[in-house]
């Protein structure tokens, strides 16, 4: 039985047609998300840890946003919702929710540096 | 999961009319530059003046045209008057001439002049293309290109539409994103980080659009439109096009509300992109 995909893997091959298939470029594009994603988890964590909403919301959006480009769809869709929650000032969130975006992050790192491979 | 930017064929080159020359004449320079960039936009190239003498100037020196457009009405020379001139060099076999009047069609005094088109004002861009078709190949039909032909066409968009771009985006995915984007494209976009840094950027330099992230550090996207708008008035000013994640609703008004002209949804496709850029056109 295969876990349910955490990465859309179309938006990755639609990344690929419409940079001419520069692979290389995707390749480094993947990094650099991998690199800001571990980072604004970080944020997140802090944000939290320290009741700040706004650095949480800031760090949330950015994160989706980015997520949503690399079509890691789980890790985009649960940011969405902590942003949400921040833009209403809540922080309701808190370290439990965000310990499920983490395993998303992780699982979509794992499944991006698989596609990665298959790159042409 | 994400809508495919519905495909306009009025911003694709057109293959039957690559590389024509279409001479356009009118002292009204916001149409003259309307019919021109369009022009360009399917693939014509263009030469333009505001003076019927400079045309007729052109013509008896043997410059190369494909077809004629004249305005119908100039201070200089009426367009029936500039249409009888050219035929004394050039006949309707030669250079086809459409004329370019309030009503799209023949004015009194220019019932002896052959014209093979007729423009009505304002200037329907689907109307210019057909015109344009029908007097240089014959077929009114548009063609419809395919997928691929689109991907290839895209690619020589900044050569048909060259525009000075400032991306402000501070997230470095997306803006290697959209930077590579438009790359493809052929446009080598500057790139702010904020706000703050776009608008030191437009105080440098005139942009033609900037492609404007909303939420930025220091000063985000809407307060930075504000103040732009503030400063510069709408001549000066770069068309602004919000990039925001179509989740949140009601950023649409909200952008629109602070003064950007044009809004696509992120993440960026290339063909949201395209026409977003195409749409500067008619600003």
């Amino acid at each position: 039985m295969s876990k349910p995909h955490e990465v859309d893997e179309s938006a990755l091959q639609d990344l690929l047609r419409s940079t001419g298939n520069d692979s290389a470029f995707v390749s480094e594009l993947i990094d650099t998300y991998l690199t800001d994603s571990r980072e604004l988890l970080v944020t997140m964590r802090q944000a939290i840890r320290d009741g700040n909403t706004e650095q949480l919301r800031k760090a949330a959006h950015t994160l989706k946003s980015s997520s949503a480009s690399l079509g890691a769809g789980a890790v985009a869709r649960l940011c969405l919702e902590v942003e949400q929650q921040a833009r209403a000032g809540a922080l309701a969130a808190g370290a439990e929710f965000l310990a499920s975006i983490e395993a998303a992050q992780a699982a979509a790192e794992h499944e991006l540096n698989a596609l990665r491979l298959a790159l042409p | 999961m994400h809508e495919p930017a519905r495909h306009n064929v009025l911003f694709d080159e057109q293959q039957p009319l690559r590389g024509r020359r279409v001479l356009v004449v009118d002292d009204n320079p916001t149409n003259r530059r309307l019919v021109v960039q369009y022009a360009r936009v399917w693939g014509l190239s263009t030469r333009d003046t505001g003076s019927p003498k400079q045309a007729l100037e052109w013509i008896r020196e043997g410059q190369p045209f494909d077809v004629a457009i004249v305005d119908s009405s100039m201070p200089e020379m009426d367009g029936a008057a500039l249409a009888a001139a050219i035929r004394a060099y050039r006949d309707t076999n030669t250079l086809p001439l459409v004329m370019f009047s309030p009503l799209g069609r023949r004015e009194p005094g220019a019932e002896r002049i052959d014209f093979a088109g007729y423009l009505s004002k304002p200037l329907k861009p689907s109307h210019l293309l057909d015109v344009l078709m029908n007097v240089l190949t014959g077929t009114p039909v548009r063609p419809r290109t395919s997928t691929a032909a689109r991907q290839a066409v895209h690619g020589k968009l900044a050569e048909r539409l060259p525009l000075r771009i400032l991306l402000a985006e501070d997230n470095a995915v997306n803006q290697k994103l959209a930077l590579r984007l438009l790359a493809q494209l052929g446009y080598q976009a500057d790139v702010a980080a904020n706000g703050l840094e776009a608008i030191a950027a437009l105080e440098r330099q005139r942009y033609d659009v900037l492609l404007m992230d909303v939420q930025m550090p220091e000063l985000d996207g809407l307060d930075a439109t504000r103040r732009i708008c503030e400063r510069w008035p709408l001549a000066e000013r770069p068309r602004i096009v919000a990039m925001t994640a179509n989740a949140m609703q009601g950023d649409r008004e909200v952008c629109l509300e602070a003064g950007m002209d044009d809004y696509i949804s992120k993440p960026i496709h290339t063909a949201e992109l395209v026409a977003a850029l195409s749409r500067s056109l008619v600003a």
